[in-house]
């Protein structure tokens, strides 16, 4: 929708809803505005009706050009979402040892701050031992260490064991079916985050 | 194919991991996207807007898989990311420019209706754990209440709160007098409340109002 277009529709809207000749503004009620103020900042644009978001597009749409070097590095924030994203889905281990390495952190270090024998959690770590021998506390520990949130960490343990069912695959879904006790697994990580 | 079944294509190789697709969303969207900032972000410089829609571009290239196109357009999916980086931006700033008020915000407590205390526990946006429960139940409801307005409501609480336009710049940008707007955009916060007064999760915002 151009913006002629846009501007037509929504006066069509506006005169649908007139204005009224004598407008008294009521006192807005400062604590509950400044709250929905807050939510309204928070707020998925996508959750505007379609007609909303075509005439918001039709009637607000600007463009800038983009210098060479600026493009250069819109190009590799794009590159840098795609590696994150990439590492976002990789199984639990191998995202938090992601995690661990970018923030130059020893993993003795960890093991003793999540109160996990260190041999167990490198094991663990390089993909050679199963996760759940640390048991739903143990995961969810070594979790928060690195505060990644519940809704990064549960795909990525559930990308964990689908692997683990096909390990000759490169990657997997996070929303394979898992067998009854793995899954019983994910919701009592889940809970205990959730609940942190 | 239409401008839409270009852009769908694209975030499907996005989706599926493709490497080719940072390129193409850029020369796509790029130019719009700091149009964009820059509209909303007037009082910043263009080495901000940059960087604004760089970490912008970097998040929503992270998430793309979130995006679902029978909701809308990546277009205006793109441009939550730009919002909230901006928000992100002003609020890392005025931390540098001020603790001080942080600290006066956490030390006077706002009251709610019937006279409690809205603890910095269970309404603050801002807490390094992310919003509280109660902040994400009101951002939920907040987010079914938009689409069950008019269109010229959504449009204009779009404008004014979540974009932050000011009222002359919505009013010129919509073609009526900025005292229009100002009415226009009060009825329609009106409105808004009293949708979230229906929803039981807004109850410990607007006490006595939900059934």
């Amino acid at each position: 929708m151009n913006n002629n277009d846009a501007l037509a529709r929504l006066h069509e809207l506006f005169d649908e809803d007139p204005l009224d000749e004598q407008h008294d503004e009521h006192d807005r009620d400062g604590v509950i505005d400044e709250l929905v103020d807050d939510a309204l900042l928070q707020a998925d644009l996508l959750s505007l009706s379609q007609e909303t978001q075509e005439l918001l597009l039709g009637l607000t749409e600007s463009s800038s050009s983009l210098e060479p070097l600026t493009r250069k590095r819109l190009v590799g924030a794009a590159d840098r979402g795609m590696a994150r994203r990439r590492d976002d889905a990789s199984p639990l281990p191998r995202l938090l040892f992601v995690i661990r390495n970018r923030d130059n952190q020893e993993l003795e270090m960890v093991a003793a701050s999540v109160n996990v024998e260190y041999g167990m959690l490198r094991a663990i770590e390089r993909g050679e031992c199963d996760i759940r021998v640390l048991g739903a506390g143990g995961v969810a520990s070594w979790i928060q260490f690195f505060g990644v949130p519940a809704d990064t960490a549960i795909p990525a343990l559930r990308a964990t064991f689908a692997l683990a069912a096909d390990p000759d695959r490169a990657s997997a879904s996070a929303t394979e079916t898992l067998l009854a006790e793995q899954d019983k697994f994910v919701d009592e990580v889940s809970e205990i985050l959730n609940n942190a | 194919m239409s401008d839409d079944d270009l852009d769908n294509d694209l975030v499907r190789a996005a989706q599926a991991g493709q490497d080719h697709a940072s390129a193409f969303l850029v020369s796509r969207f790029g130019p719009r996207v700091l149009g964009y900032c820059r509209s909303i972000a007037t009082d910043l410089t263009d080495v901000d807007h940059e960087r604004i829609v760089e970490l912008a571009i970097e998040n929503a290239v992270r998430k793309i898989d979130r995006f679902d196109p029978n909701r809308g357009k990546f277009g205006t999916w793109i441009r939550t990311f730009v919002l909230h980086a901006v928000q992100d931006w002003r609020r890392g700033h005025a931390r540098l420019v001020s603790l001080d008020d942080e600290e006066r915000r956490i030390s006077e407590p706002a009251t709610d209706a019937v006279g409690a205390v809205l603890t910095e526990a269970n309404l603050t946006t801002t807490t390094e754990e992310g919003p509280s429960e109660h902040v994400r139940q009101l951002v939920a409801a907040v987010n079914e209440a938009l689409p069950k307005l008019r269109t010229t409501d959504q449009l204009i609480i779009t404008m004014r709160d979540i974009e932050g336009r000011s009222v002359e710049e919505t009013a010129a940008s919509l073609k009526i007098r900025p005292d229009a707007c100002r009415q226009r955009h009060h009825r329609a916060r009106v409105r808004l409340m009293d949708v979230l007064r229906s929803d039981p999760r807004c109850a410990i915002f607007l006490p006595g109002d939900t059934a």
